[in-house]
């Protein structure tokens, strides 16, 4: 019975901790999308964009301000350029008020953390005194860095013109871990993925 | 004397038959997910374990209790969940889980018990507990939730002629729903070893 012993409390061990096994994460797997419209808007009324030339970057700080690579910036409004005509707007003249105005912006976050390893607790059993776990035996630190863009397409064709806050009509959002080469390749994928899953905006 | 004797021999005697008495299981399990499990998850689940005493109460019949542990998970590349009340949508890599823990009583019915082959039918019914955890870019979202249902059972037992026999069984769990979650089910198949003590 002392195998049947052991195995239960390896059982209720089991229990206790249940079981998340990770499935073979990469760091692309951290990627994520989200989108999002305004309540109440008629997207197919729209049909005329201007896309602001550039992209705003915000800074965690005014005194920390490093270089955002200009050929990823050149990447996010080329995207996002290729995916509005292939939906079927039509890009405003320099002359021209569009029905829309399309802005992109994007941030950089430092993650900075440290994860304490408990050891492995167990109720002691056989082992008079030890009680529940042992001492802590590690920590260890990590640091990583997140990349954010954020798209937004504003309501130009309803605007009062009085300095009040436009109508923000859709939102796309990106983050994900900043690694490797393949970050650009990540970030058209975002992107696309972005407009794939805002149907809405489709005009064809 | 002789009385003292005969005492002695009646009480190893009965201690034999009591000592058969109870019966321990342990067995490694696998499971398909049906229904609304399925749902979320729909890949064959290849652990974990159980264990099971039973109670001998006549030679056919017997009654137990029944602990066992149940791992769905799954990764779902560049999956979309939609959230129509906040006209959002949101996609990346999915990690879904669902972990069973099953803590029940038990009945089963035990056919031509001195026969090679010992089959058996059964069922039981007590609280799971319920961890299912949706996990979007390492973003986690956990429900965590203690839910009744019961199982009916079908098994064999095939005496080994030593101390611990072949065991296997069936069992298809139902679990009520509880606070709006989904109706969970899945079907077990248990291998493992037992013995009467």
């Amino acid at each position: 019975m002392k195998l049947t012993k052991w195995i239960s409390f390896l059982f209720i061990g089991g229990i206790m901790a249940s079981c998340y096994p990770e499935k073979d994460r990469t760091v692309a797997d951290l990627d994520l999308v989200g989108t999002r419209f305004a309540d109440g808007i008629d997207f197919a009324s729209y049909s005329t964009y201007t896309l602001y030339d550039s992209v705003i970057i915000v800074y965690d700080s005014a005194d920390d301000k490093p270089d955002y690579p200009i050929e990823e910036a050149a990447l996010i409004l080329r995207t996002m350029r290729t995916n509005l005509d292939n939906y079927g707007w039509i890009e405003a003249g320099p002359n021209d008020t569009p029905d829309v105005y399309i802005e992109a912006s994007t941030w950089n976050s430092k993650i900075v953390g440290a994860v304490y390893y408990p050891g492995y607790g167990y109720p002691g059993y056989g082992y008079p005194g030890y009680g529940w776990g042992y001492p802590g035996y590690g920590t260890s630190y990590y640091s990583y860095t997140t990349g954010t863009v954020m798209m937004h397409i504003m309501d130009v064709k309803n605007y009062p013109f009085d300095h009040s806050p436009p109508i923000v009509m859709w939102t796309g959002g990106l983050n994900g871990i900043l690694s490797g080469s393949a970050t650009s390749s990540r970030l058209e994928s975002s992107i696309n993925q972005a407009f794939l899953q805002s149907e809405y905006l489709n005009k064809n | 004397m002789k009385n003292l004797y005969l005492f002695l021999f009646a009480c190893v005697l009965s201690t034999g038959v009591f000592a058969q008495d109870n019966f321990f299981g342990m067995t490694y399990n696998m499971a398909v997910p049906l229904g609304e499990s399925a749902d979320f998850i729909d890949k064959y689940s290849w652990g974990a374990m159980g264990l099971e005493w039973k109670k001998m109460t006549n030679e056919n019949v017997a009654v137990g209790v029944n602990l066992s542990w149940q791992i769905f998970s799954q990764k779902v590349d560049h999956g979309t969940i939609e959230i129509p009340e906040l006209n959002a949508s949101i996609s990346g890599s999915q990690l879904r889980y669902f972990n069973y823990f099953p803590f029940t009583l038990t009945g089963s019915y035990h056919f031509n018990p001195q026969g090679k082959i010992i089959p058996f039918v059964g069922a039981g019914a007590g609280l799971y507990r319920v961890l299912q955890r949706f996990d979007i870019s390492g973003f986690a979202y956990d429900q965590n939730t203690w839910n009744f249902g019961l199982y009916p059972e079908v098994g064999i037992l095939i005496p080994s002629g030593g101390s611990a026999d072949f065991f296997v069984n069936s069992k298809y769990h139902y679990i009520l729903p509880v606070d709006g979650g989904i109706t969970h089910s899945y079907l077990n198949i248990n291998v493992g070893f037992s013995y009467f003590y």
